[in-house]
């Protein structure tokens, strides 16, 4: 698709440069905010300014021994884990339906199950919140795991679609065909190919879960650790929570590397006959 | 554990299946043998495919009876019913090698692993796929994937081999040397098979007898030969080859073509409709004494290697007439010619009538 | 030689299998999604009771106040101002930058999509501490200008307007970015060949082959820009000012604060509408002025 002698057609040298240039400054000015986050962690001050007075590692000592942050974190760890879990297979298993079979209500089904995605969060909160005694819950764990699964659902059963859309759906007929049942055929050959898809999906809905601030507001204790940020930076506003970021941006990379790695093994071998 | 010595491998009676208000396969019937091999012919859209889908279990028919080795197959799902597809792309799974391509069928029916390897064993040799046992799909040329989807298929040992379409992904010389091998090996191996396709010439090397399709009906069942020769309707003749078609009158002798004058010592008494091969006319530069007639202008002449094909008109009609290449001058463009035939090989038919 | 993706011909043979599927997906969004949703449409209706849980009722007075009352007019009037500001600047920011990516960038391509991607995986939170650093009266922007001598006194950033308009550019720029991205990879250079074949300039070619063609990505892109900064929670109460209060947090406020259910809900409604309504009137107009993306 990109073709690079057509594309000299598109714009000469000199618009080609100057496009560069603009490149890096928006570049720039995406990644800055996270590189600066991550300096000031470093910092010896007690303020959020750069540059720092003194270098030091202080705030690292101080944020691990923060029992709040602590707190935050094995909640948002715990949520986020079982939230993607069961987004993981509810969207997958939906995902599948939708792509499988054609029944009268499916654009609609497939609609709903895409809502989530542009529904603003604070409208979700407030309904989850006026609804919970009805299910006998109060603010906590289990409400906010049930909210982030509907938040997470969407994104893998996008992920999800988007493999099987290079699936071919004859091999299930083959497989079939061959003498194996509808779950063994799920088993040895659709699960091990929209993998990917769903390990992908899970991934985003678990940074989505760990991330929230809009549901969690509303339906948990106010534990997790972007809300416990929040109220540092608001009322303390001193570099540990710097701190907290640069170990943040430290496991999301490992998990992008993970991830691009998983994908692109699995990939090699996803390539359609 | 099948039927009775002497029953048929399949048989398909008065079955009919619609999708939605289309009606894609309209109660047809048909016997197959053990050992045989039967070719479902049609172009698309007839019907074929969905017969085939009918036949392996993956939809179940509106009405009538499928019998697989004596039994009724109705009730069973398609993973029991000992049927083999080849699918047209194959549909190998990309994510395992060759081998358990191959294994697929023999691991789900949970057989030993000796057994498991040594019958991959087998079928590699036979297919001649030697050496590419760890490949993936992704590694393999055409020719070698639709080796590996007959080796898998061939694999479970099937009581009814089905091939939709499996060589129309090859390019040609790949296509009939393929055909070939594969029609050697299933006779060999006496396996019953059904074969869809849309292409004449593969029905006609591969099988023992076609079944020629049409809007979701079975138009005639029969050798190529009865189906070139007597074909039944005007559809099945055109569809198996070049067939030419003029009206002739009563005359005074028998029939006389109209426009082109040539009389045939054949009886009619009206109007009809006379049905010839392209390669039972016969073309000379002067008129045979016997049958006068108009000359008519070649207005196109094709070499076609084996062939010359010459199109020829008359003032209101116009004949395709294959000669052999090497047993005449060629005839040019513009020349006028004289049509010449043989009476035996007119088929007639009544103007308002089918074959 | 691969073979063509397709769905199942024909009805499946056991209905019952595709509900299955749906199962636990039904499980999670009826009582997480649906029904929470019908609660805050039936609780909007409902008398609000001063300082107490509201009671049943159907009134729209929670409406009128919300519509009428100036205060809650000012909330709608700032959100979509700053909504409108900030999807326009990402459109603007963020296309030139996209077509670099698709167009133009061999080895930097993976580079530039990871920078894109990066700030989706890092918690906004982080992000927010960063703008912080940059835009305080102490921070980087303003040491540098001071510096450089082209102001006399700090300009306010943070805790106004502009930090928190600037803070939310930053936030959503991946997302328009994104779907532009994969509309103008989509289009086939041979296309712009053709175009460039037939006597189309460069520019020319740009404008009529190109911006028609990446419409479907803007629209996306523009969509999804809107619905986050008007219905965004964070960047409002980390890096904006009470004098210019956002929807989200009135929200809240109002929700938790002043214990006045009827009025949240019926503000969340708005705010639901404004979204679906706008989704569904772009798609419209993208359709009927721009017929050829039915089939992109």
């Amino acid at each position: 698709m990109n073709d690079p002698d057509t594309s000299t057609q598109l714009a000469g040298p000199g618009a080609r440069a100057a496009l560069a240039v603009y490149v890096v400054v928006v570049f720039v000015f995406l990644v800055a905010p996270l590189g600066v986050a991550v300096i000031l962690s470093f910092s010896g001050g007690t303020r959020l300014v750069l540059p720092p007075p003194e270098w030091s590692l202080r705030w690292f000592g101080d944020a691990y021994q923060n029992e709040k942050f602590r707190e935050g974190l094995l909640n948002s760890t715990l949520i986020a884990l079982a939230a993607a879990g069961i987004s993981a297979v509810a969207g997958t298993a939906g995902a599948i339906a939708i792509n499988h079979y054609r029944f009268r209500l499916r654009p609609m089904i497939q609609a709903i199950l895409l809502m989530p995605l542009s529904l603003p969060g604070v409208a979700l909160g407030l309904g989850i919140l006026f609804v919970l005694p009805d299910y006998g819950l109060a603010p906590g764990n289990a409400a906010t795991i049930l909210g982030h699964a509907v938040l997470g659902i969407p994104y893998v059963a996008t992920m999800v679609l988007a493999t099987l859309a290079n699936y071919d759906l004859s091999l299930e007929q083959a497989s079939m065909n061959l003498g194996a049942g509808r779950f063994e055929t799920f088993r040895r050959v659709t699960l091990p190919l929209i993998l990917p898809g769903t390990i992908g999906g899970a991934v985003c809905a678990f940074l989505v879960s760990f991330d929230n601030v809009s549901l969690s507001l509303f339906i948990s204790k106010g534990d997790t650790l972007p809300l416990r940020l929040m109220q540092h930076i608001q009322f303390v506003a001193d570099p540990s929570v710097a701190a907290i970021a640069t170990a943040l941006i430290a496991m999301s990379l490992v998990f992008a590397v993970a991830l691009g790695l998983i994908l692109k093994q699995r990939g090699n071998i996803r390539l359609a006959a | 554990m099948g039927g009775d010595e002497g029953a048929l491998a399949l048989e398909i009676r008065g079955v009919s299946k619609s999708f939605g208000t289309i009606a894609a396969v309209r109660n047809c019937t048909l016997k197959v043998q053990r050992g045989e091999i039967v070719a479902l012919l049609g172009p698309s859209g007839c019907g074929k495919s969905t017969l085939l889908g009918l036949i392996a279990g993956f939809h179940r028919q509106d009405s009538g009876t499928i019998f697989i080795d004596g039994r009724v197959a109705d009730a069973l799902p398609p993973n029991l019913r000992e049927t083999s597809k080849v699918f047209q792309h194959y549909a190998l799974f990309p994510h395992l090698r060759v081998f358990d391509n191959i294994a697929y069928g023999l691991r789900s029916r949970k057989l030993p692993v000796q057994e498991i390897e040594s019958r991959v064993a087998e079928l590699v040799s036979m297919l001649k796929l030697d050496g590419l046992e760890r490949r993936f799909p992704a590694e393999l040329s055409g020719g070698q994937m639709q080796r590996v989807a007959v080796a898998r298929a061939l694999a479970v040992r099937p009581k009814l081999l089905l091939l939709d379409e499996a060589f129309s992904a090859l390019d040609k010389n790949l296509r009939e040397s393929m055909q070939l091998e594969l029609t050697l090996l299933l006779r060999r191996l006496h396996i019953t098979t059904v074969h869809v396709t849309h292409d004449q010439r593969e029905a006609f090397t591969v099988a023992d007898r076609i079944a020629v399709m049409q809007s979701g009906s079975i138009l005639q069942v029969g050798t190529p030969q009865d189906l070139y020769r007597v074909p039944r309707t005007s559809f099945i003749m055109e569809f198996l080859g070049t067939a030419n078609r003029i009206a002739a009158r009563p005359g005074a002798d028998g029939l006389v073509v109209t426009d082109i004058g040539v009389s045939l010592p054949l009886k009619a008494t009206s109007t009809v409709r006379i049905y010839l091969r392209a390669e039972d006319t016969g073309l000379s530069r002067s008129p045979t004494a016997a049958h006068p007639a108009k000359p008519g202008r070649v207005e196109l002449a094709t070499f076609l290697g084996s062939t010359q094909r010459y199109v020829v008109s008359w003032s209101g009609a116009q004949i395709v007439s294959e000669q052999p290449s090497g047993t005449h001058e060629p005839f040019r463009v513009g020349e006028a010619v004289y049509l010449d035939l043989d009476p035996a090989r007119c088929t007639l038919v009544d103007d308002d009538s089918t074959l | 030689m691969s073979p063509r993706a397709a769905r199942a011909d024909g009805p499946t043979e056991t209905g019952l299998t595709v509900w299955l599927a749906l199962l636990p997906a039904i499980a999670v969004f009826l009582p997480g999604f649906l029904w929470p949703l019908a609660v805050v449409l039936r609780n909007s209706f409902w008398r609000d009771v001063a300082g107490k849980l509201p009671e049943p009722d159907f009134t729209v007075a929670s409406y009128v106040t919300v519509i009428s009352d100036p205060f809650y007019l000012s909330v709608f009037l700032n959100t979509a101002t700053v909504g409108a500001a900030v999807t326009l600047a990402c459109l603007v920011i963020g296309y030139p930058f996209a077509v670099f990516l698709a167009f133009f960038a061999q080895r930097t391509r993976s580079i530039l999509i990871w920078a894109v991607y990066l700030p989706l995986f890092i918690s906004v939170i982080v992000r927010v501490l960063g703008w912080i650093v940059i835009t305080a009266d102490s921070g980087l922007i303003n040491a540098a200008l001071l510096r450089l001598g082209l102001i006399d006194a700090p300009l306010r950033m943070l805790f106004e307007v502009s930090g928190m308009a600037i803070g939310m550019v930053h936030r959503y720029l991946p997302l328009m970015i994104l779907p532009l991205v994969g509309a103008l990879m989509k289009i086939d250079t041979s296309w712009i060949a053709a175009g460039r074949n037939l006597g189309s300039g460069s520019l020319r070619a740009f404008r009529t082959i190109v911006i028609p063609l990446s419409l479907p990505g803007a629209v996306a892109g523009c969509q999804l820009v809107f619905a986050g900064a008007i219905s965004d929670y964070v960047l409002p109460m980390l890096m904006g000012t009470t004098r210019f209060r956002m929807l989200a947090p009135a929200i809240y406020d109002e929700a938790i604060t002043n214990f006045s259910w009827p009025r949240a809900a019926a503000m969340s409604i708005l705010l639901i509408a404004a979204v679906a309504g706008l989704v569904l009137a772009s798609n419209a107009i993208m359709r009927r002025l721009a017929p050829w993306t039915r089939t992109l």
